[in-house]
């Protein structure tokens, strides 16, 4: 509650371009927006560039903020839709991609390990669409109403690729092994 | 029922996770899994998968993020944030896109917009591999956005270092990059057997080149199942060894990791784990070693006599054994790998190996059997070379040396002129020796090949073969010197009109000169001597006793402000300028907080990035050590940073190296990143503005270039140089020379 009430003065001075106050912002929320970056992008410079362009935009955004939920939920889906939109930008640069997967079929046999580097390796290689619906609902606790608004696949079309993305990484982990 | 007898199917099993299936099917899958082992896999790999998802490590920012942004907005930068609304991943749909010019006229605004305020990160470039993981002989798009460094071009060359499954290495352009709007793009075809390969680009004339911060950019060939070869890994290990020890130690444990059941794995991570821990390495670390040996062993006796034998397996498994100290199974398995591959290359080594430990104390003898082994297999074992040149060279065998350093230069031209001038000095006959010299002026001055380093300019390339040239002159004029051919001797010496000969050679020719009754060139000489930082305070006095009964106080005054501009000319010429502005925090051995800034001070230092897990920085300590000895008196300090600290803690691994100079943990990589550092050792010489000046993977040069700047230091700051006492001297104090 205290938080909030800080985060109240600190939000009308950013508003206005005070750096310090912006500063002050950072310090607070810098990891946690880096965090998601890098987790939906899997790139440092990626995550690095999500991070410097929330905060260089944070000042015009933050007038759209209605101090409904939490700031840091707020931050948080902003660099989520940042980080969308890079990898957007690149899904069209590298399309062939998807080559990674190539080769993978419906092997049978046990389950892999799921070794961290490996996994790591897996989340770098899954194609961006599958990744992102992974990384919201696995690791940011995204739930499938509002990924299905964000990505503008629905709520099936989220949960349907979710599975996809499992069944993907326990291919490229087998493969891995 | 029905459950029981099918599997549920992938979907279903990760459905069921989420609770997403309806109620009775639900129940169904649960009660299926009660007698399922092999579902219940599947459902702990669903919920392992999300659990270790959330615990992968994140990076920190970059610690100038904030410095960036402040920037950025201060230059009027906005940034639009997508604060609603849904993005997508997939590419839209392709729609009708308005005539070409309609968008062209907003897209040339809005760049200038963009451009027109300085992006701070625009010095960053970017090359990306389509596809990143490509399969053998596979086409890989390259898209390049430069950086700063190789702006303003139309069109960039793409050169390549290729290594085969094989071993063999090529290197040269493979691809012209051309521009397409922000970025460049080409193509390159991999040649079949190309496993891994390392890139970088640069302007067609080769005049900037950007290396990706001597990381350069790699490839790794993979499997058709999206796994890195193993000999991809391989030649990655052997291509990092000169650039980056502890990522090819790495590279190592990834081969382990991902290819347990290879012993060419283990045995090249034990090479590298030995190295780090030297003596103090664990018996039950080796135990485990010999345990996994053994196996491995056992389980290749079998496939060692069949057609699927690997004779690198078979070399790995006597190179396992002898870093064990297990002689009698490497003796065997050497016998087998003979036996079975007699003409292989791993064979061959093994075969030179074992002769040089046989003959060790009879290098004649040695040398006979390299030559013969050599002879029936003919060439193509560049690691025989080796061997022949250093039996030769102890055999005291000039012919022979000669024509290992032929057979050497046939493999890598650029530098048989460096092992020439370290092994055949005194073997070879003076005369032999100075042909010899000559002929290895000669194709210094012949056509460049492509072996300039993926990360050096065309202009970097011709100074260090100017160096090379100068110091092959040195070693031909002084070995004149020693015919008795003074004119030609003298002749040579000017061409090579260097300031940094070894003070002896300065002195000689002084006498020489002396001897023709040239008193001006003399002094001249002497002068030279006097002022390289590298000739201690005895000799300095003893030659300007000399110099100044030659020519007098004030003309030896002159005399070494001439020849002290001279020695600045040469090392500054080299030298590059890049101040330190940011700081770094860093923390001592006993935790206090301290700044990097702080650290460098207002004098000339010397930085050296070590870790206590590289190889090549742990046996650089002693000198470093001796190096810190010599240049503290002199007012110039040394620090050691590291990033990692060793198991029993820093603090008494220096001192159990009696370790004077002053260590730094740099945790958060801050103060490496600010001097672009990668790999350990790497040095750098920061003068008294905290500019750095010179950077350095080994302390040969630092010495004299670390004097030389605190010589320029302090004759700025008083007007004389601290490198000369003037009191021995006699003269008077000489005037700034800058």
């Amino acid at each position: 509650m205290t938080d909030r009430s800080t985060d109240r003065s600190i939000l009308e001075r950013t508003r206005v371009g005070e750096p310090d106050a912006l500063a002050e912002l950072y310090s607070k929320y810098a990891a946690a927006v880096h965090r998601v970056a890098f987790r939906l992008t899997r790139s440092v410079e990626d995550a690095d560039d999500v991070l410097q362009d929330v905060f260089a935009g944070l000042p015009e955004a933050l007038r759209s903020f209605e101090g409904r939920g939490s700031l840091e939920g707020w931050l948080r889906m902003i660099a989520a839709r940042r980080s969308l939109m890079l990898m957007r930008k690149k899904r069209i640069r590298r399309e062939t991609d998807l080559t990674a997967l190539s080769g993978v079929g419906e092997a049978g046999g046990s389950e892999p390990v799921v070794d961290r580097v490996d996994l790591e390796r897996a989340l770098t290689h899954l194609p961006p669409s599958l990744r992102a619906v992974f990384v919201l609902h696995e690791v940011e606790g995204y739930s499938h109403e509002e990924i299905g608004e964000m990505l503008e696949i629905g709520r099936s079309g989220s949960a349907s690729k979710l599975h996809r993305a499992r069944k993907a990484l326990r291919d490229m982990l087998r493969g891995s092994r | 029922m029905i459950w029981r007898l099918r599997h549920p199917t992938f979907e279903t099993l990760s459905r069921y996770v989420d609770r997403e299936l309806e109620r009775g099917r639900h129940e169904r899958v649960a009660a299926h899994l009660a007698s399922c082992a092999r579902c219940r896999a599947t459902i702990r790999f669903v919920h392992e998968l999300r659990a270790v998802a959330r615990a992968l490590p994140v990076p920190d920012p970059a610690e100038d993020a904030l410095e960036r942004i402040l920037a950025r907005r201060a230059a009027g930068e906005r940034v639009i944030l997508p604060v609603s609304g849904p993005v997508a991943v997939e590419p839209a749909p392709r729609r009708r896109l308005l005539p070409a010019a309609v968008i062209l006229i907003p897209l040339l605004v809005a760049s200038t917009l963009i451009f027109g305020v300085p992006r701070l990160r625009a010095d960053r470039s970017r090359l990306e591999f389509s596809p990143a993981a490509p399969t053998a002989g596979q086409t890989v798009r390259v898209i390049y956005e430069s950086g700063a460094a190789l702006e303003g071009e139309a069109r960039l060359t793409l050169r390549a270092r290729y290594r085969y499954a094989d071993g063999r290495v090529v290197q040269g352009t493979v691809a012209e990059l051309a521009r397409r709007g922000d970025e460049f793009a080409g193509v390159v075809d991999l040649p079949d057997s190309v496993v891994y390969a390392v890139f970088a680009v640069e302007d067609p004339e080769a005049e900037r080149v950007d290396s990706n911060g001597r990381r350069l950019w790699e490839l790794l060939v993979h499997d058709d199942r999206g796994r890195p070869l193993f000999e991809a890994l391989r030649e990655r290990r052997i291509d990092l060894m000169g650039r980056n020890w502890e990522e090819a130690h790495e590279t190592a444990r990834e081969m382990v990791r991902r290819y347990p059941d290879r012993v060419e794995g283990w045995s090249t991570l034990l090479g590298f784990d030995l190295e780090v821990a030297g003596p103090t390495v664990l018996d039950s670390v080796i135990e485990v070693h010999r345990e996994r040996f053994e196996r491995l062993a056992s389980r290749y006796e079998a496939v060692a006599a069949g057609p699927a034998a690997d004779p690198r397996e078979i070399a790995a498994l006597v190179m396992y054994a002898e870093l064990l100290g297990d002689e009698a199974s490497a003796d065997r398995w050497r016998d087998r790998l003979v036996e079975r591959f007699p003409d292989h290359p791993q064979a061959v080594e093994a075969r030179i190996v074992e002769v040089t430990r046989r003959f060790r104390g009879d290098p004649v003898r040695r040398l006979a059997e390299i030559e013969a082994i050599w002879r029936e297999i003919g060439q193509g074992h560049p690691s025989a070379v080796v061997y022949g040149i250093a039996a030769a060279y102890e055999a005291g065998d000039a012919a022979a040396l000669g024509e290992w350093i032929d057979r050497y230069a046939e493999y890598d031209p650029s530098s048989s002129w460096e092992l020439l001038l370290t092994t055949a000095r005194h073997s070879m006959a003076k005369t032999e020796w100075a042909q010899r010299l000559r002929e290895e002026i000669g194709r210094l001055d012949g056509p460049a090949g492509e072996e300039r380093d993926l990360h050096l300019t065309q202009s970097d390339q011709r100074g260090r073969r100017e160096r090379a040239r100068r110091q092959l002159l040195v070693a031909l004029g002084a070995t004149l010197l020693e015919l008795g051919r003074t004119e030609e001797a003298l002749d040579t010496l000017r061409l090579a009109a260097v300031h940094r000969w070894e003070p002896h050679l300065y002195r000689t020719v002084a006498d020489l000169m002396l001897a023709r009754g040239d008193t001006a060139g003399a002094v001249s000489e002497l002068a030279k001597a006097a002022v390289d930082p590298l000739t201690n305070a005895n000799a300095v006095s003893h030659i300007a006793r000399r110099g100044i009964a030659l020519a007098g106080g004030a003309g030896w005054d002159a005399a070494l402000a001439r020849a002290r501009a001279g020695v600045r000319e040469e090392v500054l010429a080299t030298s590059v300028r890049r101040k330190i502005s940011e700081d770094a925090p860093l923390v001592d051995l006993q935790g206090n907080t301290a700044s990097l800034l702080d650290l460098l001070g207002a004098r000339v230092t010397v930085v050296a990035f070590w870790s206590p897990s590289s190889g090549p920085a742990i046996r650089d300590l002693p000198e470093l050590q001796r190096l810190a000895e010599r240049l503290e008196p002199k007012g110039i300090g040394v620090v050691a940073i590291t990033r990692h600290e060793p198991a029993g803690g820093l603090k008494a691994y220096m001192e159990s190296h009696a370790i004077t100079f002053p260590v730094f943990i740099d945790r958060r990589g801050a103060a490496a990143r600010i001097f672009g550092q990668w790999g350990t050792p790497e040095y750098y010489i920061v003068d008294h503005e905290g500019r750095i000046r010179f950077e350095h993977s080994d302390l040969e040069d630092i010495l004299w270039q670390a004097s030389v700047l605190n010589g320029e230091r302090a004759v700025v700051a008083s007007g004389r140089d601290p490198n000369e006492s003037a009191p021995r001297f006699g003269g008077t104090p000489s005037p700034a020379v800058d």
